[in-house]
């Protein structure tokens, strides 16, 4: 992203690392997407750490337990990396980012000694804003209740974000990955706010694009629980070596080659050159058609052809 | 006698079409002995007598009771807002949060102040969220929390919504200190002292307490217990004397020819 930020987002990778701030504003939540809701909650954040000079706070998880117990689990996917989430948080304007590993130790805590050692101890909440439904503590037994009834002990405000605010914006982090799933970008795009993109890395293909007059690079995912979306054509914008181009995606096993393996290439529009082992960020801006099997490479590429006016059609819209 | 000089309380009882009675509730007594006390003093009349809003033994102050069919309105008389007066200890936490039992942990108050502790109230004032004492008559189960606390047993206490409206401090001499609140039915001013103490990074129980208001009704409009017992007798005895004339009465009308009735009939 070519975005100017007038400051950084501090991060920590453990709960340790975190000197207590002024007037701390807190919430706590694994964010996954950033989507709509979650921006709510941070506008929130934000508007009552700007009332009294405060700073903001976001505690999140990572990995998740099951991701450390099963890595070969393939079926944790997230809508975002850890990078991305951060890199999407920075973007609100958000002060601090808290990351922390969901170990037995935290989760055998009770909800008071979490409360205690953690929120006001370890960060200095002064506000903690939090959905109706947060659970947290040993056996998710602890809750708004449990922070409510502390309060007044510990000395800091519970800012509840209503059943009604929440439901009212009807998103959820497990809606969008269902609709990503589906290849339904446009839905997913407009829960999250912003263009679902992933980030990965330019690899060497078996250069088959070139022969078919489609040149693709191949980008390779290193997380794992980066969630990709269902197979087909995709309209899509494409970051890479300081500049940005628009181009068709293709995400698949590319069954008129018989193959096993998923696929994500791009083709970029009026480009060429040499992008191998180059960080690359793509934005996946419409659906264009599912996969399919064609009896040749010749049928393949009067589609291919199709399919790229289709995506102009799409991008000048 | 008792009588003359509390006979300016007394209006037309009728005790058994219903009544509401203020009580102060004695030191160490129950709720329940109040009633049983009053109860017994109907007697030989068969009365339904309750109470409104249970007192500890250790309380003192304001206890509603109703008698005949104004036990029906019980309910209403519990939802009304309470106002206490009491003293805490810093320094201690108690497993009942009382006197009833001994102190289980000690605290260090030397380097308390008044305004930290004045300050700390202020946070409590508002919706509140509470634990029940461990020690206290909520059922769990079908069985009182301090039947299961008394056992030994963990009990499973569920957080209850409570509305504190005024809470301040009226004496502060270490390590005692002086409170007034005004709060919403069912809140447990043991539990606030204990969380109060929690929240001055101490300890803290409740060494007396008094309810000086519920609703309307205040606590010094309230007989003491005794004094209303020697005017339920003297009511009744009166009750039972003009019934005796007035049988008399009717058995001498009798005499000219009227009929008896049954109301006419003495009671026992």
């Amino acid at each position: 992203m070519l975005l100017a930020l007038s400051y950084k987002m501090k991060i920590y990778h453990h709960i340790d690392e975190f000197k207590p701030v002024k007037n701390a504003v807190v919430t706590i939540g694994t964010f996954d997407g950033v989507h709509l809701g979650h921006r709510k909650i941070i506008s929130r954040l934000k508007e009552l750490a700007d009332a009294n000079g405060g700073e903001t706070v976001i505690l999140t998880f990572f990995p998740h337990p099951r991701m450390i117990l099963h890595p070969e689990d393939e079926n944790i996917k997230l809508i975002n990396t850890i990078n991305e989430k951060a890199q999407l948080l920075e973007q609100l304007g958000v002060d601090h980012l808290i990351i922390t590993p969901f170990s037995r130790d935290f989760s055998n805590q009770s909800a008071e000694d979490y409360i205690r050692d953690i929120l006001v101890n370890k960060i200095g909440t002064q506000k903690i804003v939090i959905g109706y439904d947060h659970r947290f503590g040993k056996d998710r037994r602890g809750g708004l209740n449990d922070l409510l009834h502390l309060a007044p002990i510990y000395g800091y405000e519970v800012i509840e974000i209503p059943e009604q605010d929440i439901n009212d914006v009807a998103i959820s982090s497990t809606r969008i990955r269902e609709t990503l799933s589906k290849a339904e970008i446009e839905t997913a795009n407009t829960f999250l706010g912003y263009p679902f993109f992933i980030t990965g890395k330019v690899v060497r293909g078996d250069q088959l694009g070139r022969q078919l007059g489609y040149p693709t690079a191949n980008i390779m995912i290193e997380e794992r629980y980066k969630l990709v979306p269902g197979d087909g054509i995709f309209a899509v914008k494409v970051q890479v070596n300081n500049n940005e181009y628009n181009g068709m995606a293709y995400i698949g096993i590319r069954p008129t080659l018989n193959g096993m393996k998923q696929r994500i290439e791009v083709n970029l529009f009026g480009f060429n050159e040499d992008i191998y082992y180059q960080p690359i960020r793509m934005e996946f801006l419409h659906f264009v058609r599912h996969d399919m099997k064609f009896n040749n490479l010749d049928e393949l590429k009067i589609h291919i052809a199709k399919d790229k006016e289709e995506v102009l059609r799409l991008l000048d819209r | 006698m008792q009588l003359d000089s509390t006979s300016i309380k007394i209006k037309q009882f009728n005790f058994a079409e219903g009544e509401l009675l203020l009580v102060n509730k004695p030191y160490t007594w129950t709720s329940f002995d109040v009633v049983g006390k009053l109860r017994n003093s109907f007697k030989p009349l068969k009365l339904k007598v309750g109470h409104a809003g249970t007192l500890d033994p250790l309380a003192t102050g304001l206890l509603i009771i109703c008698t005949g069919k104004m036990t029906k309105q019980i309910d209403t008389f519990q939802a009304e807002e309470k106002e206490y007066t009491g003293t805490l200890v810093l320094g201690a936490t108690t497993p009942s949060y009382d006197m009833e039992t001994e102190v289980n942990e000690k605290f260090d108050t030397s380097n308390l102040t008044a305004d930290q502790i004045r300050n700390a109230c202020k946070r409590f004032i508002g919706d509140i969220q509470q634990y029940p004492p461990a020690h206290s008559a909520v059922k769990i189960d079908g069985e009182r929390l301090y039947e299961k606390a008394r056992r030994g047993e963990e009990v499973e206490r569920r957080l209850r919504n409570v509305t504190i409206s005024e809470f301040e401090i009226t004496r502060v001499e270490l390590p005692e200190v002086d409170f007034r609140i005004v709060c919403s039915k069912g809140t447990y001013i043991r539990s606030l002292v204990h969380d109060f103490g929690k929240a001055l990074n101490n300890g803290a129980y409740l060494s007396k307490l008094t309810r000086t208001r519920s609703g309307s009704y205040h606590v010094d409009d309230a007989w003491e217990v005794m004094e209303l017992v020697d005017v339920i007798k003297a009511e009744s005895k009166s009750q039972r004397l003009k019934a005796k004339h007035k049988f008399i009465i009717s058995l001498k009308l009798c005499a000219f020819g009227f009929k008896l009735q049954n109301e006419d009939l003495p009671p026992h």
